[in-house]
């Protein structure tokens, strides 16, 4: 890949990071839900951590967002279901990512 | 009676202009450095957060940049000094003696630079900021003209042609017999 010197910017990675940064707000909607639940054992603790580094991720991402145009306001982009893909579909997937979030890193 | 006039002795009236003179020098500079340290942490911070953002990107897409010499001048952003001047040259020396608008450069510059403008504010900026300026720039040197008079008028849109000064009845006699002989 050769570095271009125009600093160009396309809709499509406008629209890629868009997409990024609604996959972070859906998993961080669902987490806030379930911390609010208080679950038993270490669960709370591995739920607010992972919480902790996905908003790092949100800010790198709003940050970069707004390094792309500074008048966008990625605060108003949705939530997307699709962040829990990787663990598959339905209550099964919302297991396996927390039994993925129980585990030692 | 006229009030009695006071003179200031010329070493320290003169002193005093110098130190006067520094202070306004060092408060610019003191503004100016407190300017850099606002943009240089605001770079710092937008630096974390790109370098984030590309690693998350990189490590989705197996790819990485780690070989990539990730320094680039921006000012060069049209690939080399010179080179948008030399473009916007190049099509009003093919237009000539007809003008062309800014807006006709414009997309110009955009098809042959490769530039994609997403939409008409990114049109805008690349045609107030970097177009304008430049035919702005070659006016003042003399090597373009422009077209337009904007009194009385409504619209805005700059017709721009290359300048070439008129050729006199003496010079065409010594091209013809620069071309007869």
């Amino acid at each position: 890949m050769a570095l271009t010197m125009t600093r160009t910017r396309t809709q499509t990675a406008l629209t890629r990071l868009a997409q990024r940064v609604a996959l972070v707000h859906g998993e961080l909607s669902y987490l806030e839900a379930r911390l609010a639940e208080e679950p038993a054992g270490g669960l709370l603790e591995r739920f607010a951590c992972r919480r902790g580094e996905l908003l790092v991720q949100r800010e790198a991402l709003y940050l970069t967002i707004r390094q792309f145009d500074p008048e966008l306001d990625p605060t108003a982009i949705g939530e997307e279901a699709r962040w829990i893909a990787p663990w598959g579909k339905g209550a099964r997937a919302a297991r396996r990512y927390e039994t993925w979030l129980s585990e030692p890193a | 009676m006229p009030a009695m006039r006071t003179r200031t002795p010329p070493d320290l009236k003169w002193v005093l202009n110098e130190l006067a003179a520094v202070n306004g020098e060092l408060a610019r500079v003191e503004q100016a450095l407190g300017r850099f340290q606002a943009r240089r942490e605001h770079l710092a911070k937008t630096q974390a957060a790109l370098q984030r953002v590309a690693t998350e990107l990189a490590g989705a897409a197996g790819a990485s940049f780690a070989s990539f010499d990730l320094s680039v001048n921006t000012h060069e952003r049209w690939t080399g000094r010179g080179k948008l001047r030399n473009c916007l040259r190049q099509a009003l020396k093919d237009a000539y003696p007809a003008g062309l608008s800014t807006s006709v450069l414009t997309d110009h510059v955009a098809s042959v630079f490769g530039i994609e403008l997403p939409n008409a504010a990114e049109r805008k900026r690349l045609m107030d900021n970097s177009v304008r300026s430049a035919l702005t720039s070659m006016r003042r040197r003399g090597e373009v003209e422009p077209l337009h008079d904007f009194k009385g008028m409504a619209s805005r849109s700059g017709i721009w042609r290359l300048y070439r000064a008129e050729t006199s009845l003496d010079e065409l006699r010594a091209k013809a017999a620069r071309e007869r002989g």
